[in-house]
Order: structure tokens, then C-alpha cells, then sequence
């Protein structure tokens, strides 16, 4: 049992869910699909005086939005896995949904919103979200914004979120015209953290020919970067681009996180190799 | 306790309604409240998935939720797997490919397996492994673990 | 009377029948299977006692540190708390707890651990204060609210630090950080080795694991209305820990009662020493009611193991004949904890040099104590130290002259014909046939066409390796002077129905052990298995044992069973004899029938003699005695603990052995390693349930892998662990390996009743020597030598690196 004495409330709508949080602020904690928070607060991570449950608001379910797709922040990982449109216009997104680690169990519990807000680095949502150009939606009782995820990811568990505030949805654009997905997780083991992560989405004329590219890496730094994927830009995807992303992707790993299973500077030695495999895995 | 709230769900198809703090994760409300001690606490970090369940036709690691979260949910723990009394074919098919050495991680890895098997009835190996990835043995190998599970789908067929 | 009525009737009662043959070699399913697949097996967690509270206890912060002062009035006043305790008061309440096996038995250095600390810590994570509250929750709280003034000191937490000159002495009274350091020689090494043709010299490291088996550790104490005290916990060995609680608590043993119940794995974790246990009987008395602490996976992964460092020369002949090793072993024990780990650096060197006839041996481990976690034992215990790094100077070796690694293997093994084979650190290995064991290796493997793909592959520019190893395991061990038995007992009653209850000495935490009791038994009495119950881990009803570790369940307890059954069988037969006028040699018990051999109608119920035994007793002169019960111990032979003429003893009765080949091919870009197949031949001599020995050999081989492979408990800098939850410490899971490919090999053992060896630990060592020859192997074109465990992806990318290859990373 947790330790710290908190009221619990499962509010019925976003607005209530608001109001909860700026009445309480920092003395509160969101729980949604529980599977980061709920176990910091077992162990006395997290002592919140106040639990808002998100479960009964109405957050979850992917929308269609402007050719492209909006994510609510309670969408499940397996939901998201699941889900025919993400498929075809977030290829990426489901291959990350459907690898998260902790079996189906944590896929049918966990949600790709509540990832985003702990910016955890060796998570598999922020590279994955940064690499489909996601921008994720903020609401506060008295404000609401929409922060690009490369800006929403600004350091090691530190996202650009204001107490009071909440995820309420992720939304990702239309894709580019052919688009193409590839996401590529290297872990340790099964059991392991993602040590680093690509994402690669890149638009393929009828010969072949890659008309835009974007390419971001999550694991390595202490938060996504998108690999400069200019040179590879009229070219197949093939060795020659490989080759360039593998150094593209190297020279920006500059600030590289370090954990208790790996290095920073192992994180820089894959670097490459994870942003090669993704893009090779989209051709 | 003076904030503790009530709880109502369904376990194992039968109503129940129970007073809990609402500090209570879900696998301590079906343990100690439920009187359901079959589901078992391995790490309480979600990594072990001793602690599965089944609810609302889903199978969650029941120490990464709040007892208070499951509110009006259809709850299965493997007291509620049996068939009529008699055991299920995959908890048959455990006992006889040895599926379990301990019995710590059993009640987890029946809980994927028939998730797995809901899904897709003829698994491959390949897919049998994939489907009990969330959840530790340390005993087995796995290598009975996965036998068992495909037997149970080969005697389903 | 179910009993009276089969006597009327005169039928037989078997539901069931005994497999053909018998059940000893039958695949039978587990006992008492359904309980566990419906969740009806009562684990520590499921005992709920009326009025129970609950312990938690506060941890050093701190890997060295004095204790100046404690003050835990505000946790007292806690909502919920109903008592504190801390290291100044503990004395007052329980003396020091007794060593599992104590290093000063072997001459060593020793300590007084008492289950808080008294005026220094020397881990993080040593208890310093206990709360005992109402609920588990209130009594964390509380903790929180517990000030602890600490003088904090340089924590020492390398071997080699520790044994550095002028190096600061972490236990108050030593001159030195080692705990003892053990020599076995034999012959004149240097000589040897300069007479050898070639001389390897190299390192190893093995790395910090754990075992962690998925039940963590949990124990309760309660002091009975009559001043006696009932103990229960998920442990390995309920006798032994009630002679030591006995001592800490200056409370007679027959006044104590320990209760082992279903237990979800022990691998060695749950073999006791450890402060709780002390604690909660402490506590448990100063709160005058039932006291429970249960284990948070957080404190499972402070106890660690194995961390070792060889440092070693190998010299052999042109013909790859091995000639001598010299090795020294330092491993790093961290604080000298009452656990029984510490002793697994002890088997790590006796263990040289293995299966293999190496005339001069120089081999000695250092034990020394640091600022890391105390060890307890881990599946294997210590033999993995041994294995690992004698398989790796093979293929040392094997590389070294271009030879094949099985042919250095084949001439350098022990022959068939010359067991039992006394080694040079004065062990007799029993029996084997090691050649044997090999050629079905390479046959299962289809080791010549693994070599040319792998050939075709490293053209491609792919990195597929081949491990070989050997291992050696040892079992059953009987360590003079310590609660380690080499034998143990069993009762086997049968009532006036017919039933039969067998008490064992041995405990089952997992291993299936009740099952082969229930099957030796039923065939030597002749019953159907169903009619047989199995109780274990009750210091009360059971005959005095051991319980788990060493392999010896089957060994000492199942052979016991053996003997106590055959003592009911001889009254049961004697007893149907005069029921059927035969004589005691004609009648056959089988299928629960007593019946004349070669005339299946003369026949009658087992129980039926069973209830005349009981009730006709007086009434049919000459009837065998009541009661139908027996108890026997069984020692096995080979044992020898008086010294030879080097000091030397004997402790192990049995060696089991296998051969293991695992392929995998590696990521020259990552360093992962994905293992393609693992294969292996075992010897354990009689099998009594080859789904079991299976089930223990897959088991024992996949944890060896995860500890080869990517387990490991790491510190930082300040000694604090790293590795706090599953997600650090990574265990294998199912898509991590292949399934395992098993062939056995029966030679059973000449020194024991059934020729049982004892299985469960080989594997262990296997895994990691295998998966470490494997990669080896795998990346030996980059010019990589594999020099420590785990082979994780970043220990890999550093070998490549040190090889002086990128491994195509650009």
C-alpha cells in the first residue's frame, strides 16, 4: 500500500480534471494508464496529496484531424497497435506500440500520452514522437497550447509541462506524400529500458527517389534529436544514404544520457547504427 | 479510515463491494480484501507480471493500478479460471507439459497465454514467446512454459 | 470405513494404475499440481495470522558509515506504530546471528552481524531500526520520520582496493580486509609451467549477479500463549534456522517452531542468515503479537554473488595436453554477512580443475570484504566460478594451437574407465563418461556443419559463434562443522486406509523434489500415487533435515524415503503373506494390491492389510507390529572427512555433469548476442522424473545464460546499488532464448542407494561459460578475446573496441 495518504478523484470530464489540478497544483499527481506513476508512488517516488485519475475524462481514441491524426492522451498502446489509420499514416507509432517492453499487459495499460509527460529518456515515446512531428496539445483550467514534441522533450524527465496542466491530446500531421515508416528499438535484453531509438519517415517518389525525410533519434541524448537528412534528399534509400544517416546521426549525439545499463558513449556508438536501421527499415 | 472509499466490481462473475483505502493497489484489494490470494506480488514494479489479471477482457499487471480505478470493472484472477471445477484445458495442459516449477509466475503466465490464445488460437512458437515477454520465470526456462501453451492450443483445435 | 468396506468386498481400489515399469523414471505431472494452477498453494504472503502487524525496516543510506546516533521518537509517535527498535537496543534482545557456515571453521576471520547494525554500517542497505505498525503502509511512513546521524566513511568496494597496502580496514578488530584465503596446490606449478611447451597467461572477471527467484523473501514470528515461538518464512532450510534462531534468541529449540510453506523459488536467496529473520522474533515478542515483513524486490536486490576475478596461467603441450594452472581468484564478498554466500568463493577454486587430468594445479582464492552487499548463495553455488573460467583456458588453448576445441576437450577430459578419480583438491568424482557426454554433443549440434556455416557466414560478414563447454556440479555436500548435511531423513507412515503420508527433511521451494518422494515411495510400497501425501518444511511434523540446496534432495531425502518405505513394504508384505498364506518373499505390492507373485487372484487391498495391522493385531498371532511407520535417514557414501595426508577432505558424494553447445550470432554493430540454439547432454545418473530433471536443467541453463548474458547488480561510485529493479537487473525472458535441446546420459552413481547424482544446479555455470566461449568464438575474426561477464551489448562493443575493430560501425 502506498504510503502517503492522498484523496482520490476520478473527475468525469476534462474541465473538473482542471479545475482538480489547479485547485491542488503540486500536491497533485494524474494518473493515467498508472504504469510509470503508480509504481513511483509505491515505493515513495511520488507522495502526492492528491490523485486525479484520468480514467473516467474522455481522453482516449484516435480522431481523424486534418488528414493527418489526433491521439488522445488515454489512448493505449495497444489501441494505438491496433488502430488501421495509425498504421497507414503513423506506421512508425504502431511498430513503437506494439514493442513496448512489459508485454501485452503494459500494452493494453499503458498510454503513449502519460510516456510523453514523464520524458523518461530511455523511453520509447519521445523519439517516436519527435520523429512523426507530433505536436501534443496542453490544457490548464485557464490556458491551452500546442507545443511542437521537439520542444515539449527539454531534458532528461523534464517535459515542458506546467503543474496544473494536462496531456490532452497528441496531434501528428498528415503524412508527406509516399511517406514511408521505419522504427528501430535497440535494447539490451527483453527485459531492458530502450537504450536508443529511431524513427525515420520519408517520402518515396514512383522512382524510388526520397523527396523528404525526417529522422529522429530518442535514447541517446537526454532528449529526441531530429538527424539532419538533407543529403539524402533525391537519392534511394540504400547504402549510400545509410552510410550518411550513420554520421548524421553520430555527430549530433553531444549530449548523451547515461544510465545503469549503458554509457553515454555507448549510446553514442549506436547512435548510428539505430538511425541507419530505421531508415533502412522504411525502404 | 476516515477517506476511505468504496469500491464495487465484478470478480470472477460475482458482484462484489468492498471498503478500501484508497491507497490500495489493485493486487492488494484482491488479495487481502477480495480474500483472492492465488494472484501474486513479485516486484511491484510492473516488471514481473505475477500480478496479472483480467479485467474487462483485458489482462493489466494489477500492481500498476489503483484498486480505486477499477471501479464498476470485470474482474478475472486465476481463482476464476477453472471451468465448472474442472480445470481449463491451458491449466491442464500446464499440469501436464510442467508449465510451472514454483508456481510464482503462474498465475501471470496463464493470463497471457489466454490472452494470446483469444487472439490467435494456433501460435507459433515465435508468437508464444513474444505473448509472455511481460512476465518472469525463473525457474522454467520457459521451454515447458512454451509447450504448455501450445499444447493447449493444439487441444483446442 | 472406506478401508472396511474394500475389506468386505475384497476389490481392488486403484483409480489409477503405476506406469508400466514403475514410477521411479515415470514422467509424472507434479504433485499437487491443481492447487497451484487454481491459487490455492499458500505462499509466505497468503499466511494471515488474527492480529498481525507489520515490520519494515530502515536501510543505510550509507555503504560505510558510523552510527552516531538514532532517534525514532517521532516514528514511534506514527500513526499506526505500535514499537521501534534500533541497533543500540538490539543486543538486548538476541545475541549475534549464527553463520550459515562460519569462514573461521576454515580458519578464517568472522564477525558478530546482528540484524540491525550496532555502531557501524558497512552496506547500503544494512538494517538500522525496524517499525512494527498496523499496516505495512504505516510502518514505511514511519521509517521516513527516523533520524539517523551517520559519520559517513570512504566506502571500499573493489577487491583490489581493499587489499591495497595501507588499504582503510572496514570490520573493527581486522588486520586486513581478506576473510581467508584458501590455497589448493598441487605439484611444483612454476616448474611445470616452464617446462610446458606454451604458456597463456590471462584475466577473468565475473561480474556482481544475483539469484532472485520470483517470490521475494518474507518471514513472521509469533510467540505462542506457552512462551514458545511459531516462525514462518520463504526459506530453504526450517531446522537448520531453528538451531540458529535458537542461539541468537537464547531460546530452546524444542520451543520453537519454523514453518517453510510453499516456497516460489529459493535458488539459494532463501538459505538463511539474513538480519529479518532475527528481527521479526525480536519484534514480534517486544509487540506481543504476530509480526510480518515481507521483502520489497528492492531489498531482494542487495544480496548478490559470484564477483570474482581470476588471474591465471595455463601451460600445455604442441599435442594441447594441459600441464598445469596457476590461479589466483580474489572475490569480493562485499560485507561479511551470517548467509552462507560468501562460502561460494571457497568452491569457485576447490573446484580446479574440473573434469579434466591436469597434473599441477596452483589454484587459491582470496575472499575479501568490501563495502557492497553481502552475498548469499546463488544457484550453483560458487561452481560456476570454476567452470567458467577452466572452459575458457580450454579454448584459450584450442585457439592458441589451431586445434578444434572439442579434440583439446576430448584429450584432456577424464576417461571412462578411471572413476572414480580422485582430483588434485582431493575430490573423487564418482562416475561419467565425459567422452560420451561429447560425442552426443557434437552429434545433437551437428557440430561439423555448424563450422561450415559458420564459415559460409563469416563471409558474408556475419558473426555466428559455437560455444563447447563442460561442467562439473558437484552435489549434495556435507561441509563438517556446519548446518551443511550430506544425508537426511524421511518418514513414511501409512494408515489404516491405506494412505500414505511421507515427512521429509528436504524442502521443495520449487524444485519438484515432493513429486519424485511421492513416486520412490509409491513404488516401494505399492501404491498408486494418488494415495500418497507429501509434507515438507514443518520443524514440528518433519523427521530433523537439511532441506534445499547442493542438489541433494534426491540424493539424501529421496534415498531415505527409499529406506523408510521398504520398512512399511516388509510389514505390508509381512502382513499379506499371513492373509494369504505365502510366504513374505511371494507377495508383490503393486497397484495397492498385495498379491502372490505369479497367482494375480490371490490377492488383497494394501489397505486392507494396512487395517488389519491396525485393528486384527491382537487377534492374528504373528501379524507384523503396528504402527506402518518409519523413519530412516540416508547417508550416501564418498563422503570422507577425515583429512588425507594434505589436509584434504572429501564433501561431495556425487558428480553430476554436462556438456553444453550454444550458437549464437552477434551484432557486430550493437554487440548484442542472439542466441540461435542451446544444446546439451546431462548426466545425473538414475533419473527419477525426466520431466523434471528437464524442467531443472532448462531452468538452470537459461539462468545461466541471463547471468552470461546481461544480469548484473551495479554500484556507483558511493557503493549505492543501481540495479534496483527488474528493468536493471535484466533476467531472461521467454523471447531472449531458444528452447532448449536436452539429451541425457545415465551413468548412474556407484556411492548412492538409487544411483541418483542430484540435478538443479548444472546449468548455471554452463550457461555462462558457454554463452562467453560462444562470443568468443562468434567475434575471434575481429581478433576479440572475451575476458568478462556478463557479454552484455556495451561489454561486447569494448572487447571489439580493444580488439581494434569498429565491427563496421563507420
Amino acid at each position: 500500500m502506498i504510503k502517503r495518504r492522498f484523496a482520490y478523484q476520478a473527475p468525469s470530464t476534462l474541465d473538473e480534471v482542471l479545475a482538480a489540478l489547479a485547485e491542488h497544483g503540486a500536491d497533485a499527481e494524474v494518473v493515467g494508464g498508472g504504469t510509470w506513476v503508480v509504481p513511483e508512488m509505491t515505493h515513495g517516488a511520488r507522495m502526492p496529496a492528491h490523485v486525479v485519475d484520468l480514467r473516467n475524462a474522455g481522453l482516449a481514441g484516435v480522431t481523424e484531424s486534418n488528414g493527418g491524426l489526433s491521439i488522445g492522451a488515454m489512448t493505449t498502446y495497444a489501441e494505438l497497435a491496433n488502430d488501421s489509420r495509425v498504421v497507414e499514416r503513423a506506421g512508425s507509432l504502431g511498430t513503437m506500440a506494439a514493442g513496448i517492453t512489459g508485454g501485452a499487459q503494459v500494452r493494453y495499460q499503458g498510454t503513449v500520452g502519460g510516456s510523453a509527460c514523464y520524458a523518461t529518456p530511455s523511453s520509447d515515446a519521445p523519439g517516436a514522437l519527435v520523429g512523426l512531428d507530433a505536436t501534443m496539445n496542453l490544457r490548464s483550467a485557464s490556458n491551452s497550447r500546442a507545443v511542437a514534441a521537439s520542444d515539449f522533450f527539454k531534458g532528461a524527465f523534464e517535459a515542458d509541462l506546467a503543474d496544473g496542466e494536462v496531456l490532452e491530446s497528441i496531434t501528428l500531421p498528415a503524412p508527406m506524400a509516399g511517406a514511408r515508416f521505419g522504427h528501430y528499438k535497440l535494447k539490451l535484453v527483453e527485459s531492458s529500458w530502450p537504450i536508443a531509438t529511431a524513427t525515420c519517415v520519408v517520402g518515396v517518389d514512383g522512382e524510388g527517389k526520397i523527396t523528404a525525410a525526417r529522422l529522429a533519434v530518442g535514447g541517446v541524448n537526454t532528449k529526441p534529436y531530429v538527424v539532419d537528412t538533407s543529403s539524402i534528399v533525391g537519392g534511394p534509400i540504400d547504402g549510400g544514404a545509410a552510410a550518411a544517416v550513420v554520421e548524421a546521426a553520430r555527430s549530433s549525439a553531444t549530449d548523451p544520457y547515461s544510465d545503469v545499463l549503458a554509457s553515454g558513449e555507448y549510446r553514442q556508438q549506436v547512435s548510428g547504427v539505430v538511425a541507419k536501421r530505421a531508415l533502412l527499415a522504411a525502404a | 479510515m476516515t477517506n476511505s472509499i468504496r469500491l464495487n466490481l465484478t470478480v470472477n462473475g460475482e458482484a462484489r463491494s468492498v471498503e478500501i483505502d484508497p491507497r490500495r493497489l489493485l493486487v492488494e484489494v484482491i488479495r487481502e480484501e477480495l480474500e483472492l490470494p492465488g494472484t501474486h506480488i513479485g516486484c511491484l514494479t510492473g516488471d514481473c507480471g505475477a500480478c496479472t489479471v483480467e479485467r474487462d477482457g483485458q489482462i493489466i499487471k494489477s500492481c500498476l493500478a489503483l484498486a480505486a480505478s477499477a471501479e464498476g470493472s470485470e474482474i478475472t484472477t486465476i481463482e476464476g479460471l477453472a471451468e465448472n471445477g474442472e480445470l481449463s484445458t491451458l491449466q491442464q495442459a500446464f499440469w501436464d507439459e510442467y508449465g510451472f516449477q514454483c508456481g510464482y509466475c503462474l498465475p501471470g503466465m496463464l493470463f497471457s497465454a489466454k490472452d494470446l490464445l483469444a487472439q490467435n488460437a494456433s501460435p507459433s512458437e515465435d508468437e508464444i514467446r513474444h505473448a509472455i515477454n511481460g512476465n518472469l520465470c525463473r525457474c522454467t526456462g520457459y521451454d515447458t512454459i512454451v509447450k504448455s501453451i501450445a499444447e493447449a492450443a493444439a487441444r483446442t483445435a | 470405513m472406506l478401508a472396511s468396506t474394500e475389506l468386505q468386498e475384497g476389490r481392488a481400489i486403484a483409480a489409477t494404475e503405476a506406469p508400466a515399469g514403475g514410477y521411479v523414471g515415470a514422467r509424472e505431472t507434479k504433485h499437487n499440481g491443481d492447487l497451484f494452477l487454481t491459487g490455492r498453494a499458500a505462499y509466505f504472503n497468503d499466511i494471515v495470522l488474527p492480529k498481525m502487524s507489520h515490520a519494515a525496516v530502515l536501510r543505510s543510506p550509507h555503504a560505510h558509515a558510523r552510527i552516531k546516533s538514532i532517534d525514532a521518537s517521532a516514528a514511534e509517535a506514527s500513526a499506526g506504530v505500535l514499537a521501534t527498535l534500533t541497533g543500540a537496543q538490539i543486543k538486548e534482545h538476541t545475541g549475534p546471528i549464527p553463520f550459515f557456515i562460519d569462514p573461521a571453521v576454515f580458519g578464517g576471520k568472522t564477525r558478530d552481524n546482528f540484524p540491525l547494525a550496532v555502531d557501524k554500517v558497512l552496506m547500503t542497505g544494512q538494517p538500522v531500526a525496524a517499525v512494527v505498525a498496523e499496516t505495512a503502509a504505516d510502518a514505511e511512513a514511519a521509517l521516513d520520520l527516523i533520524k539517523v546521524d551517520y559519520d559517513v566513511l570512504e566506502p571500499i568496494l573493489e577487491a583490489d582496493d581493499a587489499l591495497k597496502d595501507g588499504a582503510p580496514i572496514i570490520n573493527d578488530g581486522w588486520d586486513d580486509n581478506v576473510v581467508i584465503t584458501l590455497p589448493f596446490v598441487e605439484g611444483d606449478a612454476e616448474a611445470a609451467l616452464a617446462e610446458a611447451d606454451h604458456v597463456i597467461e590471462d584475466t577473468f572477471e565475473m561480474h556482481r549477479l544475483s539469484t532472485q527467484p520470483i517470490e521475494p523473501r518474507g518471514n513472521m514470528a509469533v510467540w505462542e500463549k506457552d512462551g514458545s515461538l511459531t516462525f514462518y518464512g520463504s526459506i530453504q532450510n526450517p531446522h537448520p534456522l531453528r538451531l540458529h534462531l535458537s542461539q541468537a534468541l537464547g531460546v530452546s529449540e524444542s520451543a520453537i517452531r519454523v514453518i517453510a510453506p510453499f516456497v516460489g523459488g529459493g535458488l539459494g536467496l532463501k538459505m538463511h542468515g539474513h538480519p529479518e529473520e532475527a528481527l521479526v522474533c525480536v519484534l514480534a515478542k517486544i509487540v506481543g503479537r504476530p509480526v510480518k515483513w515481507l521483502e520489497d524486490r528492492r531489498e531482494t536486490l542487495l544480496i548478490g554473488g559470484i564477483e570474482q576475478t581470476h588471474r591465471f596461467k595455463v601451460g600445455f603441450n604442441n599435442d594441447g595436453q594441459i600441464v598445469a594452472i596457476h590461479n589466483r581468484i580474489v572475490a569480493n564478498v562485499g560485507m561479511l554477512g551470517s548467509a552462507p554466500g560468501w562460502g561460494m568463493a571457497f568452491l569457485s577454486a576447490l573446484g580446479f580443475p574440473s573434469g579434466y587430468k591436469v597434473p599441477v594445479t596452483d589454484v587459491s582464492v582470496q575472499v575479501v570484504s568490501t563495502n557492497k552487499g553481502i552475498w548469499n548463495a546463488t544457484r550453483g553455488y560458487g561452481k560456476q566460478g570454476t567452470n567458467v573460467v577452466i572452459e575458457r583456458m580450454v579454448d584459450l588453448v584450442a585457439r592458441h594451437l589451431g586445434m578444434d576445441r572439442i579434440e583439446v576437450r576430448r584429450k584432456n577430459m577424464i576417461e571412462k574407465d578411471e572413476f572414480p578419480y580422485a582430483t588434485n583438491s582431493g575430490l573423487n568424482i564418482d562416475s561419467g563418461d565425459y567422452h560420451a557426454a561429447l560425442d552426443k554433443l557434437e552429434e545433437l549440434l551437428d557440430y561439423e556443419g555448424l563450422k561450415r556455416e559458420q564459415a559460409k557466414l563469416r563471409e558474408e560478414g556475419r558473426y555466428l559463434g559455437i560455444g563447447i563447454t563442460f561442467e562439473l556440479t558437484p552435489e549434495s555436500a556435507d561441509i563438517p562443522g556446519t548446518i551443511v548435511g550430506g544425508f537426511d531423513s524421511a518418514q513414511v507412515k501409512m494408515d489404516p486406509s491405506g494412505n500414505v503420508t511421507i515427512l521429509s527433511g528436504v524442502t521443495t521451494p520449487g524444485s519438484g523434489n515432493d513429486t519424485g518422494l511421492a513416486q520412490i515411495v509409491a513404488d516401494e510400497v505399492g501404491v498408486t500415487i494418488d494415495r500418497i501425501s507429501v509434507i515438507q518444511g514443518d520443524t514440528d511434523t518433519c523427521p530433523y533435515g537439511f532441506g534445499n540446496y547442493s542438489g541433494r534432495s534426491i540424493v539424501s531425502g529421496g534415498n531415505s524415503a527409499v529406506l523408510a518405505a521398504r520398512d512399511i513394504g516388509e510389514k505390508i508384505r509381512g502382513g499379506a503373506a499371513l492373509l494369504l498364506e505365502a510366504g513374505d518373499e511371494d507377495i508383490e505390492l503393486i497397484d495397492n494390491l498385495a498379491r502372490v507373485a505369479g497367482a494375480p487372484d490371490r490377492a488383497i487391498p494394501i489397505a486392507a492389510v494396512a487395517e488389519t495391522i491396525y485393528t486384527l493385531n491382537f487377534a492374528i498371532p504373528g501379524i507384523p507390529e503396528p504402527p506402518l511407520e518409519s523413519t530412516r535417514v540416508y547417508k550416501p557414501d564418498n563422503i570422507r572427512h577425515t583429512p588425507d595426508e594434505k589436509g584434504r577432505i572429501q564433501p561431495y558424494p556425487t558428480y553430476s555433469y554436462a556438456m553444453h553447445g550454444v550458437v549464437v550470432e552477434v551484432d557486430p554493430e550493437t554487440g548484442a548476442v542472439d542466441i540461435k540454439r542451446i544444446g546439451i547432454v546431462h548426466d545425473c545418473g538414475t533419473m527419477i522424473n525426466p520431466l523434471f530433471i528437464e524442467g531443472q536443467m532448462a531452468g538452470a541453463m537459461v539462468m545461466g545464460l541471463g547471468n552470461g548474458m546481461s544480469e548484473e547488480l551495479k554500484y556507483d561510485e558511493k557503493g549505492t546499488p543501481l540495479s534496483t529493479r527488474f528493468k536493471a537487473y535484466l533476467m531472461p525472458r521467454a523471447g531472449d532464448v531458444p528452447a532448449v535441446e536436452l539429451v541425457h546420459q545415465i551413468t548412474p552413481s556407484p556411492f548412492t542407494l538409487l544411483g541418483t547424482k542430484g540435478a538443479g544446479e548444472a546449468g548455471v555455470g554452463g550457461g555462462m561459460s558457454v554463452i562467453a566461449n560462444a562470443v568468443d568464438d562468434a567475434l575471434a575474426p575481429l581478433g576479440v578475446t572475451i575476458r568478462e561477464l556478463p557479454v552484455s551489448p556495451p561489454n561486447v562493443l569494448k572487447a571489439i573496441d580493444e580488439a581494434g575493430s569498429n565491427g563496421g560501425r563507420g
